[in-house]
């Protein structure tokens, strides 16, 4: 018990790093103050995922990365605070005139913003455990939470009914903006971990 | 004479930025979109300097570097990208990347990494 106990705080601890590492990074990417307003980490059926998402209309910034440890990581938003996050971004490159969906630039800045997100995630893992690990370009999808999750879901369900999940909630201050992000490691990738955890200090 | 500088990543709006900070400086010759791209503008374009994302559809910028700098041994390409690990930055470096910068970048940075891969 103890040892599983241990191996979660070692998980918290990453997620930790991941998180204040993505609020570093955009910080100086949006010139803004940026929170870190909850870290965690959990083990969790698969079925209750959609219900943690929500049913909601959001802009999803989804990647997987591969190595050594796999997984997949989702970075959600609300389509108005997407539109807000970019126009702040994009500053006079923004073209104001469009509305709704966001166009192909403001779709580019939203996929930089959650390859710089994904990339504050997963250089910790690599960097703590000296090893490489790649992540696919972002794929920008704006649908319902619990739609956008579901093909990584299915896919997990193959081996598994239980996941790791992080779940980190930041917040750009002034701008109130939020940013739901989610790791998922394959399970298969859990037993890597947990061994390359023997040979570190954190 | 005007230095030619080609700029390479998937990203628009990685491009477009990268564009506004160089363009008082360098003549963007040509922009990839990938790493095959990339492989085929610096053979058409022979530019003097290449600034290389990471990250990319079809074939990754280390990957690209590689086949480059094979090309042309002295080939000056800064790695600019939003990976910052340990293992990746001692791959670029090896695979022959002369600088590195990591998104997020801010302007002045990216333009002395640029200057002193160029000076080298």
């Amino acid at each position: 018990m103890e040892g599983e106990v241990n191996k979660l705080i070692q998980l918290k601890m990453m997620g930790d790093k991941g998180a204040e590492r993505t609020v570093e990074s955009l910080s100086m990417m949006l010139d803004m103050n940026v929170d870190m307003k909850i870290s965690s980490v959990n083990m969790v059926s698969l079925f209750t995922i959609p219900e943690i998402v929500g049913g909601d209309e959001v802009v999803s910034l989804f990647s997987q990365f591969s190595s050594t440890i796999s997984g997949s990581m989702f970075c959600l938003l609300s389509p108005d605070d997407t539109k807000k996050l970019v126009s702040s971004l994009l500053g006079d490159l923004d073209n104001e005139g469009s509305d709704g969906m966001c166009d192909e630039m403001q779709q580019s800045a939203a996929e930089e913003i959650g390859n710089i997100i994904t990339s504050s995630f997963v250089d910790v893992w690599a960097d703590t455990f000296a090893i490489e690990i790649s992540h696919d370009p972002p794929l920008f999808a704006n649908d319902f939470a619990d739609a956008i999750v579901d093909n990584v879901l299915v896919e997990a369900s193959q081996s598994c009914d239980y996941v790791i999940l992080f779940n980190s909630t930041l917040n750009v201050v002034n701008a109130d903006i939020n940013f739901n992000i989610l790791m998922l490691p394959d399970p298969d990738s859990l037993q890597k971990v947990f061994d390359l955890f023997e040979n570190v200090d954190l | 004479m005007a230095i030619k500088l080609m700029i390479v990543d998937d990203s628009k709006f990685m491009r477009t930025l990268l564009k506004k900070v160089v363009v008082d400086e360098y003549t963007v010759v040509c922009e990839a979109t990938n790493g095959i791209e990339a492989v085929e503008m610096y053979e058409k374009y022979k530019p003097d300097v290449v600034t290389m994302d990471i990250v990319m559809p079809e074939m990754d910028g280390i990957t690209a570097l590689s086949h480059i700098v094979q090309q042309d041994p002295e080939a000056k390409v800064v790695m600019c990208t939003s990976v910052g690990q340990e293992e990746k930055i001692k791959k670029a470096i090896a695979a022959g990347a002369k600088g590195y910068v990591n998104k997020p970048f801010q302007g002045p940075k990216v333009l002395q990494e640029i200057k002193s891969v160029l000076g080298a």
